[in-house]
């Protein structure tokens, strides 16, 4: 508010003047609110393509440039058909009705850079996360920066977050291995070629449908932080419906994310966890998409990257003999139970310099911290680059050093006879 | 929300998730079973020879599995759009 005063101090006492200073400062800070907002959208976007997309790419049901197209057009379309009115973002998890104003926006910006390094961070360590978990931490760490221990929700954190993250794996891999199970047992007598090209479109079929339930779920977090920003700026009031450029914008921001396609996160999906076939493909997606529209619809929202990922699980337990690398799932699952807490920790730390620098200064230097952070990330993604070409390379040779020296040996025999082969 | 309410949509989250998410692929399959099963014809040119050719009841039962699915998926998306 420092900012603010001074202005206040140099400026001419004529009224008119004054409030134009602080309808100025304040416009920049909503639009920064905004800004943000849809770069968290973005990251949300690339982060889940994988969840979708990553089992279709892996067994070759569809290109990876494709795939990624097919799933950003589906999240586009899904943005738009999300009806339902984006319920006050967080709501029953942090106490946001007691503040209003430049302090709300502070508390929701600093919450989105929270979510935003961390998406950013799992990403480039290949990691799928929830980008809900992300947003929530976030929230809850600015919430609590601001607030103190009354701006959470505690009776909300268990039933809304603790639970559903417990249960949406355990339940996704539960019906992707009965589903796996039953193909398998149901095709034994389908011939190879038969079975492959009829799973391949199964696997197209289902992959689809959890990009469209995608799209009408991920997107509307987005759309109600906008919201949020607005009605404390003022432009509009809670009761007001969605404006269309919100939701416009949030599914446009969505899909390019999605086209982007976060293909650390899809190899890992799509070839570490599992050794997929198509008819585990199909499995896998099928129970998320069922898991996932079922959740939502019931007011249980369940984390999208929670559901696809135990489905990929659970379609590796349902098939007799196949690979599940369980010491990534662990990695996983810590990287899990660490989201909230390490996004809740990022966002308080934003918050309180956002609110010591004050005003719109301070909001301009913590956006540069992201800017700055996002860069650097990007930067280091850049040693190890995962795109279309390799996302689909076996996953052995790169990430155990026992099979690497065989790769090693083998490949150095072959050069001597056969043109290089591209190592990523 | 609370515990009991959780474990009531829990229940039905599961429920429907089996009957959808591993019944639709579980038809698929059936449909893929029946349009790839073949039947054995004695050759009529050489004698004590047998052909394969597709099963018609095979082909009609497996294309009406897959309808089932395509039906299922349909009314999926319906329901999306109008939730």
């Amino acid at each position: 508010m420092a900012g603010l005063q001074q202005k206040a101090i140099c400026t001419l006492p004529k009224s008119g003047v004054l409030l134009h200073d602080v309808i100025v400062t304040e416009l920049w800070i909503l639009s920064l609110v905004i800004i943000t907002a849809l770069a968290f959208d973005f990251t949300n976007g690339f982060h889940d393509t994988g969840n979708a997309m990553a089992t279709s790419i892996a067994t070759g049901a569809l290109k990876p440039k494709l795939a990624v197209a097919l799933s950003a057009v589906l999240n586009l379309l899904g943005a738009f058909l999300s009806v339902a009115v984006a319920a006050t973002v967080a709501k029953g998890i942090v106490n946001l009705d007691s503040i209003t104003g430049e302090a709300l926006l502070t508390v929701v910006f600093a919450g989105l850079v929270g979510s935003i390094l961390w998406n950013v961070f799992t990403w480039l360590k290949g990691m799928p996360s929830s980008s809900s978990h992300a947003l929530f931490g976030g929230l809850i760490g600015a919430a609590l920066a601001s607030m103190g221990f009354s701006g959470v929700a505690w009776g909300g954190v268990l039933p809304k977050i603790i639970v559903p993250a417990l249960l949406a794996p355990v339940v996704a891999g539960l019906v992707a291995a009965v589903g796996t199970r039953l193909i398998y047992k149901l095709t034994h007598q389908v011939p190879g070629k038969t079975k492959e090209t009829g799973f391949r479109w199964g696997q197209v079929g289902s992959a689809s449908l959890v990009s469209l339930a995608h799209g009408t779920n991920d997107a509307q977090k987005t759309m109600g932080v906008i919201f949020l920003a607005l009605v404390a700026h003022g432009a509009i009031s809670p009761d007001s419906p969605m404006p269309f450029w919100v939701k416009a914008s949030c599914a446009a921001v969505i899909a390019l994310g999605t086209y982007l396609g976060g293909w650390r996160i899809i190899r890992t999906l799509g070839k570490g966890l599992v050794e997929l076939d198509s008819p585990q493909g199909m499995a896998a997606e099928s129970a998320s998409a069922a898991i996932i529209l079922t959740s939502s619809s019931l007011g249980l929202p369940l984390s999208t990257t929670h559901v696809a990922t135990g489905s990929i699980l659970g379609t590796g337990l349902g098939r007799r003999g196949a690979t599940v690398r369980w010491a990534l799932a662990g990695r996983m699952a810590v990287a899990w139970i660490t989201t909230i807490p390490a996004a809740a920790a990022v966002s308080a730390l934003c918050w309180a310099v956002a609110h010591f620098v004050g005003g719109a200064a301070g909001m301009v230097l913590v956006f540069g911290v992201l800017a700055a952070g996002c860069f650097v990330m990007w930067r280091m993604s850049r040693q190890d680059p995962i795109n279309p070409d390799n996302v689909n390379d076996d996953w052995e040779a790169e990430n155990d050093p026992v099979e690497e020296t065989t790769a090693a040996r083998f490949s150095a025999e072959q050069n001597s006879s056969a043109p290089l082969m591209a190592v990523s | 929300m609370n515990i009991a309410d959780v474990a009531g949509s829990l229940l039905k989250v599961i429920a429907v998730g089996l009957l959808l998410g591993a019944g639709l692929p579980a038809v698929f399959a059936l449909g893929l079973r029946g349009v790839s099963r073949t039947v054995e014809i004695a050759d009529p040119e050489v004698p004590g020879e047998v052909l394969t050719r597709t099963s018609r009841t095979g082909m009609i039962l497996g294309l009406l599995c897959f309808g089932l699915v395509g039906l299922a998926v349909v009314i999926g998306i319906g329901w999306i759009i109008l939730n």
